[in-house]
């Protein structure tokens, strides 16, 4: 029989790659160090992670408690596009250094809710019937001046 | 054809794939163009054009013809009467090569001037109605609301002017262009900044500059790989997107018509070939190879599930694919290819499948006709494989070639095997570790070559090129075979609108007069599992987050319940079939007491719990020796699958899997938590601030390292030192979590005030306890998370800052 954690590590990253906030929920009592930096435990759950062709699946859920230290992650995320990178490593209970990378996941805050006590967070790159039209560009007066009427 | 009506996602995937296609609205050819109408007059609101294309000289093959509309207008005519017309066109988004003189129609004609320029407005004329009478002709009837000059940013324009003498209205005809190389964007294949008619260059410049997708929100790598197949098998995009339309909506009608499917990996949206290919992007024809083979070693017990495609989707067809034969120097021509197998559907059905818009080689409409029908022919079914994650190869990837190998032992012995190739479309991936794929039947010939790539790569077009049908006498002006570019003219127009640009406000601010914006949270977990004989023992802890509760905690009750119980036998593998009974836990039982009967003696004086202060149930659950597998065991998941009572707003965030070894020769404890409560630190250091004390709560599920504020007040700070063991024993005492083998205090300084009132975010207090001589009262203690900044989670000081300790406390792991 062999048993198998699942150890999740959430980082928050601005669109320019400057990292945000490391966090992990697995290690309860230590941070991790690892990809360089330290990861601080903070208790937080995932949906599972999908891929594949697109349709509606693609996006994960996270559920946080609703803490000022989440919750300023959480409204900074929104206001400046930040990106939450999830990533799922898979390894035998006590030996985290044998680790593989079971599922990773990088998206962008898509709808969010909350309870006065847990944030749900849906992470995606949806493309949304609003602001994801092509051409992007419409004419405009700025742009074309009056018009012609022929 | 039939639709499919069905809520099962797994019925969907046939849709997604193609095997079912959506009833058709067969229509007239997009491609096409109306060469004699009216100039059409830009109107405000409507899309500016996307022409994405790239002219292939050699092969014959690309560009697209495009009949731009005006923004500007200008009119007059001489003293023969003949009118002069000029026309400002918006020809595309973003910069486009040249346009040569031979590639300007009015109507179907080569005639007139023009100029184009990028980033502004083409031509130097005026625009308006500058019409006037002259001596025995009628005044032509000429517009009169020309517009105005536009500035017309990151867009490329042009300028078109035509004289026709008195008596033909010819003026007020639309303007064609052709264009060979159209918007430039930095192709993927070679990174220069050109033309570019790969449709992933299109989708790659689509998601950045459409829906502002950061760069890790792009699957680049996958974007190359689909660039790549399409320019080795010349699958090319020339077309011109001037309807607005939903961008996901137009990636999923078209990528299928380039062999490709939209995908998602690791969040990042990418594309994918829908056939086995070559390094160099070439369709594979040699035998495929697949990546891992599962068994029932592998998929769970009832893991597994297929579809068949319905039989009325799998008759004899034959596909028409119209696409545009685009010749170099005349305007295309519209033409259908009909793909069929050999002596079938030779009077239809037909499918028409409408690629006019940006197809310009009949290899390509052949070949995406090919696929349909070869896909409708050979693939029979979809499934859905379910399976631990343990068993799951952690680099399979959707896009892979996996074989499903299970036996079928029915009970009259005829023994098969299901025994096929499938291609892996979607793999999710739970919480809990299970792993669901979805696949579709890769069908192979007895070489092991995929029957749909063969197809395809075998399919080709008559090669008949059609020449032009044009006939009569030419109206050109202006030579086919004049290649020049005139010179480019342009004004810098004025905005005769301008935006409107907010100033951003002030920080948002809670309302003045609240009590502070931080929540309470209650977490509620697992922290502990064991095996006492046939009981299992499992404790709950309940613990605040944030600031302290309020007083209206009350009692909290806890319903548990087990999950999906999977059998395995003693090789782990699962039990096929599983068992009819397995055990199942459901209990509901009160995890905490009401605040006021809970409180232990040493808070006596406290009206509500510390935040540190951790509630904690005991659970046991009685099982009998038949719960127990003779061999093997069982795996059950232990959910808190809903709380009830007075404290409201629990967050319960723990799984608890429960092993069921065989009697033989013991019962082994087991359980793996998911996210446990934290043990305690292994050092934690309490530093005497001196001023501004504050009070702050400790996260349990946090604490590897904490700055402790303590906070102790007397008549009398003589000689602490003294009083180290009594600290450390009360410490211990109230906090057994927190391993500790030294206490130190060190700088003592003096109490100049006496105890302010309590506090939020209390977490430790000695009450009764001698310190030293004539010191004795309280401790409080905060734990905060170093090195976060005290102000930037939001708290603030309850109490005055009168005290002028400094000091440290520490205590380590032995």
């Amino acid at each position: 029989m062999s048993t198998i954690a699942q150890a999740q590590f959430l980082r928050i990253y601005s669109p320019a790659g400057t990292t945000l906030h490391r966090w992990q929920s697995y290690f309860t009592s230590s941070n991790v160090s690892l990809s360089g930096g330290d990861w601080i435990p903070q208790p937080f759950e995932s949906s599972g992670i999908t891929a594949g062709q697109t349709g509606d699946e693609g996006g994960v859920t996270l559920t946080l408690p609703a803490i000022p230290r989440v919750i300023d992650a959480v409204f900074a995320a929104i206001a400046g596009q930040h990106l939450w990178e999830l990533t799922v490593y898979q390894f035998t209970p006590g030996n985290f250094n044998e680790r593989t990378v079971a599922a990773s996941f990088t998206g962008s805050i898509v709808n969010s809710t909350s309870t006065i006590t847990a944030l749900t967070l849906e992470l995606g790159s949806a493309l949304e019937p609003v602001g994801a039209q092509i051409p992007p560009r419409t004419m405009t007066t700025r742009l074309i001046g009056k018009g012609c009427r022929l | 054809m039939s639709g499919l009506v069905s809520s099962d996602p797994l019925a969907l995937l046939s849709i997604e794939a193609g095997l079912i296609r959506p009833p058709l609205a067969d229509a007239a050819a997009e491609g096409d163009s109306q060469l004699d109408s009216p100039q059409r007059a830009a109107i405000l609101g409507e899309p500016v054009p996307v022409v994405f294309c790239r002219r292939d000289e050699t092969a014959g093959s690309g560009g697209v013809l495009i009949s731009p509309p005006a923004t500007e207008a200008r009119f007059s005519n001489d003293a023969s009467n003949a009118v002069t017309a000029s026309y400002h066109l918006v020809l595309s988004e973003g910069y486009i090569g040249s346009i040569q003189v031979r590639d300007v129609f009015q109507r179907s004609c080569r005639v007139g001037t023009h100029t184009q320029t990028y980033d502004r407005r083409a031509g130097s004329w005026t625009p308006g109605n500058f019409i006037t009478a002259q001596t025995g002709y009628t005044m032509p009837e000429c517009p009169y609301y020309c517009g105005t000059v536009g500035v017309y940013t990151g867009m490329s324009t042009l300028s078109f002017t035509v004289t026709i003498p008195n008596g033909f209205d010819l003026w007020n005809r639309q303007v064609h262009a052709f264009i060979r190389q159209g918007m430039h964007v930095t192709r993927l294949l070679d990174g220069v900044f050109g033309p570019s008619n790969n449709f992933a260059d299109l989708v790659n410049w689509s998601l950045v500059n459409c829906t502002r997708l950061a760069a890790g929100q792009i699957d680049l790598t996958s974007l190359q790989a689909a660039a790549r197949f399409l320019a080795a098998n010349s699958f090319n995009c020339d077309i011109a997107i001037t309807q607005s339309q939903n961008l996901g909506d137009l990636l999923a009608s078209m990528a299928p018509y380039f062999l490709l499917a939209e995908t998602r990996s690791q969040g990042r949206r990418g594309l994918r070939p829908l056939l086995p290919v070559n390094g160099d992007g070439t369709i594979r024809t040699t035998a495929v190879s697949w990546v891992a083979t599962f068994t029932e070693d592998h998929i769970l017990p009832d893991g597994f599930e297929i579809t068949f495609s319905p039989p009325a989707d799998r008759r004899p067809f034959c596909v028409q694919a119209i696409w545009r034969q685009q010749l170099t120097d005349d305007v295309g021509i519209i033409r259908t290819s009909e793909v069929r197998y050999t002596g079938e559907a030779t009077d239809g059905p037909y499918e028409q499948h409408d690629l006019s818009a940006f197809c310009t080689r009949e290899n390509h409409a052949v070949k995406v006709g090919a696929y349909i029908r070869a896909r409708r022919q050979f693939i029979t079914h979809s499934a859905r494989a379910q399976c631990r994650s343990v068993d799951f190869p952690p680099n399979l990837a959707p896009g892979d070639i996996i074989r499903v190998t299970l036996q079928r032992t029915p009970s009259d012995g005829a023994a098969s095997v299901h025994d096929y190739l499938y291609q892996v479309d979607r793999i999710s991936k739970s919480a809990a570790g299970d792993v669901s794929m979805d696949l579709m039947h890769f069908p192979i010939d007895s070489s092991g070559r995929s029957l749909v790539a063969l197809a395809v790569a075998n399919a080709t077009g008559t090669g008949i090129l059609l020449t032009s049908n044009r006939t009569g006498v030419s109206c050109d002006v202006n030579s086919s075979a004049d290649t020049s570019v005139p010179a480019e003219v342009y004004q810098t127009g004025t905005a005769a609108d301008n935006q409107v640009e907010m100033t951003a406000p002030a920080a948002e601010a809670p309302p003045a007069g609240g009590g502070g914006g931080t929540l309470d949270t209650i977490g509620i977990g697992f922290s502990e599992a064991r095996w006492d004989g046939l009981d299992l023992v499992f404790t709950l802890q309940l613990v605040p987050y944030g600031e302290a509760p309020d007083l209206s905690l009350g009692a909290l009750d806890a319903t548990v319940k087990s999950g999906q119980v999977v059998a395995y036998d003693a090789s782990d593998r699962p039990v096929n079939p599983q068992p009819v009974s397995l055990p199942s836990v459901d209990v509901t039982e009160t995890v905490a007491e009401p605040w006021e009967t809970d409180r232990p003696a040493q808070y006596a004086l406290y009206p509500f719990p510390p935040v540190d202060y951790i509630f904690e149930k005991e659970f046991r659950v009685t099982f009998q020796e038949s719960d127990f597998p003779a061999e093997g065991y069982y795996e059950m998941p232990l959910e808190i699958s809903s709380t009830s009572g007075g404290f409201d707003d629990v967050f319960a965030i723990n799984t608890l899997r429960v092993r069921f070894e065989a009697r033989t020769p013991t019962l082994t404890p087991f359980f793996s938590v998911v996210r446990g409560i934290a043990q305690g630190p292994d050092a934690v250091t309490i530093n005497f601030p001196g001023e501004s004390p504050i009070a702050l709560p400790r996260n349990p599920a946090t604490n590897y390292s904490f700055e402790i504020n303590v906070y102790v007040w007397s008549a009398d700070t003589a000689d602490k030192n003294t009083a180290r063991d009594t600290v450390v024993d009360a410490l211990m005492d109230e906090f057994p979590d927190l391993p500790s083998s030294e206490f130190v205090v060190n700088q003592v300084a003096s109490l100049s005030s006496s105890p302010p009132t309590y506090g939020v975010g209390y977490v430790l207090e000695l009450i009764d306890t001698e310190i030293s001589d004539g010191l004795s009262g309280f401790i409080y203690v905060g734990f905060v998370e170093s090195p976060l900044n005290l102000a930037q989670l939001g708290y603030t000081s309850q109490y005055p800052p009168t005290y002028d300790w400094t000091g440290t406390i520490s205590w380590n792991e032995p």
